[in-house]
Formats: C-alpha cells, sequence, structure tokens
C-alpha cells in the first residue's frame, strides 16, 4: 500500500513538473500546410495579427500586423485559416518553439514574440541576451 | 604491453578530429547565440524605451562579440532616453577603440543634440580614427556648424584638411568660402569645393585657375573641376590659352574626365588644320 501511495505520488509530481513545462503550451498551429492565423493583445496596447505559414507539416514563416505595426511586409496580406483570438501568453509559448535552431525563421519568431503583450517577451528577450557566448 | 604504431596513430588522429569537431560544435554554439542575440536586440528597436534600456546596457556591460554589442549601440541610438545618449557618449570615451568610433556614429545617427556636442570634446582629445569618426558623425546629422567649428579650431594641417574635406562633401560651399576669407584658397579647400560642386562652386575654380599664382594652386582648381565634372570650364581655359604646354595639361584632364567635349577640340584642330 505504502508503494502504491508513493508511486502515487512521484506520478503526480512527474505531472506537475510536465505540467509547469508546458505551461501556456496549450495552442498550437494545425500541421496541414498553408496559413493560419490568430489574433493578440499587441505591446502597443492595439491588437496583433499573427500570421504562420505551415509547409511540410512545420512553420517556415511568421509575419505579423498590427494596428501602428506591421513587420516584414506593408502589403502583406494572404488568405489564411483563422484560429481566432488566443491568450498572448499562449501565442509566445507555440511561436518560442521555434527560436531554435538561429536562422530566418528564429529571427522572425524573436520580433512576432516582442511585438505581444506582457511581460514574457521582455523575458525571453532577455534570456537570449544572456546567453553566454 | 605492445605498443602498436597504427593504433597510437589512429589514437592521435581520432583525437585531432574530435577536437576539430569540438572546436566547430564551439563555435557554432557561438555564431547561433550571435545571430539569435542580433535577432533580439533588434525586435527592442519597437519596444518601449524604458523597457529596451536596461536589457541593451546590460548587452554592453557583459561579455559579448563586438558585433553584438555595436548592435547593442545601434539599438541605443535609437532609444530617446537622456540615460541612453549618456551612455552612448560613455562608450565613446572608453578606451575601447573599436567600440568608442561606433559609439560615436551611432551619436550622429541618433542626431542627438547634447550626445552631437559632447563629440567636440571627444575630437581634441580622441586619435586620429576616433577624430575621423568624430567627422562622420556630424556628417550623418547634417551638423554643418560642428565641423565647421572644428576647422576653424584646428591645431593642426591634418585636422583642419579633414574638416575641410567633410565640409566639402557635406555640400557646405559657404562655410568653405568663410574659410576662404581667413586662410585664403588653400589647395585642399579648392578640392573640397570641387567635390561640394555646383554651378557658383564652378565659377568660383574658374576665378581660382585664372588668377592662379602658383602652379599648386592651379592644378588643385583643376582638379575641383575634375572632382566637380565640370568640362565646360576645362574646354573654356583651352581655349583661352595661347601656351602649349597649358593647352596639353588642360586636354590631358578633358580626356581623364572622359569628356565628350574632346570631340569639339578634335574637330576644332582638324578644321584648323584643314
Amino acid at each position: 500500500m505504502k508503494t502504491a501511495i508513493r508511486l502515487l505520488l512521484i506520478a503526480l509530481f512527474v505531472a506537475a513538473c510536465i505540467g509547469s513545462e508546458s505551461l501556456g503550451a496549450n495552442f498550437s498551429v494545425p500541421s496541414d500546410d498553408g496559413w493560419y492565423t490568430w489574433q493578440v493583445d499587441a505591446s502597443d496596447g492595439g491588437e496583433l495579427q499573427v500570421y504562420a505559414l505551415i509547409e511540410s507539416g512545420s512553420p517556415t514563416k511568421f509575419r505579423v500586423r498590427g494596428s501602428s505595426l506591421c513587420y516584414s511586409n506593408f502589403r502583406f496580406n494572404v488568405d489564411a485559416n483563422d484560429l481566432g483570438v488566443i491568450e498572448a501568453d499562449e501565442s509566445i509559448a507555440w511561436l518560442q518553439e521555434f527560436i531554435r535552431p538561429a536562422g530566418d525563421l528564429s529571427s522572425d519568431a524573436i520580433i512576432a514574440i516582442s511585438l505581444h503583450a506582457g511581460d514574457l517577451p521582455f523575458e525571453i528577450i532577455d534570456r537570449i541576451l544572456s546567453a553566454r557566448t | 604491453m605492445i605498443i602498436r604504431p597504427k593504433l597510437i596513430i589512429a589514437t592521435v588522429a581520432l583525437l585531432a578530429m574530435s577536437a576539430s569537431l569540438a572546436q566547430t560544435a564551439v563555435s557554432d554554439v557561438e555564431d547561433s547565440t550571435e545571430i539569435l542575440k542580433i535577432a533580439a536586440l533588434e525586435a527592442l528597436i519597437s519596444a518601449p524605451p524604458e523597457r529596451a534600456l536596461p536589457l541593451v546596457i546590460k548587452v554592453l556591460d557583459a561579455e559579448n562579440t563586438d558585433d553584438v554589442k555595436e548592435r547593442a549601440l545601434f539599438v541605443l541610438s535609437q532609444i530617446d532616453l537622456p540615460e541612453a545618449q549618456t551612455r552612448l557618449l560613455d562608450v565613446a570615451r572608453s578606451d575601447d577603440p573599436e567600440l568608442s568610433s561606433e559609439a560615436v556614429r551611432m551619436i550622429g545617427i541618433g542626431g542627438n543634440a547634447e550626445a552631437l556636442a559632447g563629440l567636440q570634446d571627444l575630437y581634441g582629445s580622441g586619435d586620429e580614427d576616433l577624430r575621423e569618426a568624430v567627422l562622420e558623425a556630424y556628417m550623418i546629422a547634417g551638423d554643418v556648424d560642428a565641423v565647421y567649428t572644428i576647422a576653424t579650431n584646428a591645431s593642426d594641417a591634418d585636422e583642419f584638411e579633414g574638416a575641410v574635406h567633410m565640409l566639402g562633401v557635406m555640400g557646405a560651399v559657404d562655410k568653405l568660402q568663410a574659410l576662404s576669407e581667413s586662410s585664403g584658397f588653400t589647395e585642399e579647400l579648392i578640392r573640397a569645393l570641387g567635390i561640394a560642386g555646383g554651378d557658383d562652386v564652378n565659377a568660383t575654380l574658374m576665378q581660382i585657375y585664372r588668377g592662379a599664382e602658383t602652379d599648386d594652386v592651379r592644378e588643385a582648381a583643376l582638379q575641383g573641376m575634375l572632382i566637380s565634372g565640370y568640362d565646360e570650364g576645362v574646354l573654356q581655359l583651352y581655349k583661352e590659352s595661347t601656351d602649349v604646354h597649358e593647352k596639353r595639361d588642360l586636354l590631358q584632364m578633358m580626356s581623364n574626365m572622359d569628356s565628350d567635349l574632346m570631340m569639339e577640340v578634335i574637330d576644332a584642330a582638324l578644321a584648323g588644320g584643314a
């Protein structure tokens, strides 16, 4: 009986750990190819429209448009599957997965994250800038 | 224990390879970290200044590559807060020659009047590279008065020439004319006029050429016309000249300028010959 309780506690502890790791990571863009878009609160207080292009099941481009912000292309306009309104931190948690490896997509991800509302973008940027070279 | 030479060679080779691979891996990690840091710094440009400033300062204070720090200086130049400008001046005054010059240029890009004014002192105490960076910063900021002040306060010929050249690049003809009132038309001033260019300058260069008392001044006026591309003036001087050597020099200058007006000279010569 004691062993069973111990195992249950361990399982709960592991579940808690996994849960904390994936906190806010519920949001995910479907893996079917095409453009997807969703809305989040922007750092400037307005609304931010985030776009992701999925190719071969993985994102290959991120774009953002906002009331006072437009990154990458002022004429950017695509037919995208609308995923609706998403919490900024959830959107960030998904985008954050594509910061590494370093490359074009990571720059897009960092820029997109930086335009989200809240403290999390600055925490992420701080972590990147604090990494030892 | 039997020592096998082939095994030793293989082991050494493997060690060398692994050391090389490890080196590559470390280098890749450094590159990757640097790329991400630069992207993160670029993201800060659109961030609220009071949030971006502490992060940028942290990058400057930490151990980072010059490329990363230079990017941080650029972001700093875009932050419209007094602390950002103060910090730029601090880096400009630092002992690090590379970053110091970059900070000076960034002050030029930022265009903050107070920080730009602080560069005057730096110019006086800096080495040649820093002085050049200060002049570039003033050029970027379009601060003609500051360059003029440096020219008028120049402690030696090199400083004067550097400032005068920059006034030419900035097209500050009135300042060059003002300098000529005290120093006369020196060769550097004449060349700077050529760099500035324009109809008024062309007329002045013709006047200087015609009134030149030395070959050096005459040559500088011609150089000025070469720089400003004023081939009509050179042709005019060619037509006016009665000196064979001078005509040859002027013809040579038109050739150097790749001037279409050379055909006019050739036609005239052929007509004269016929």
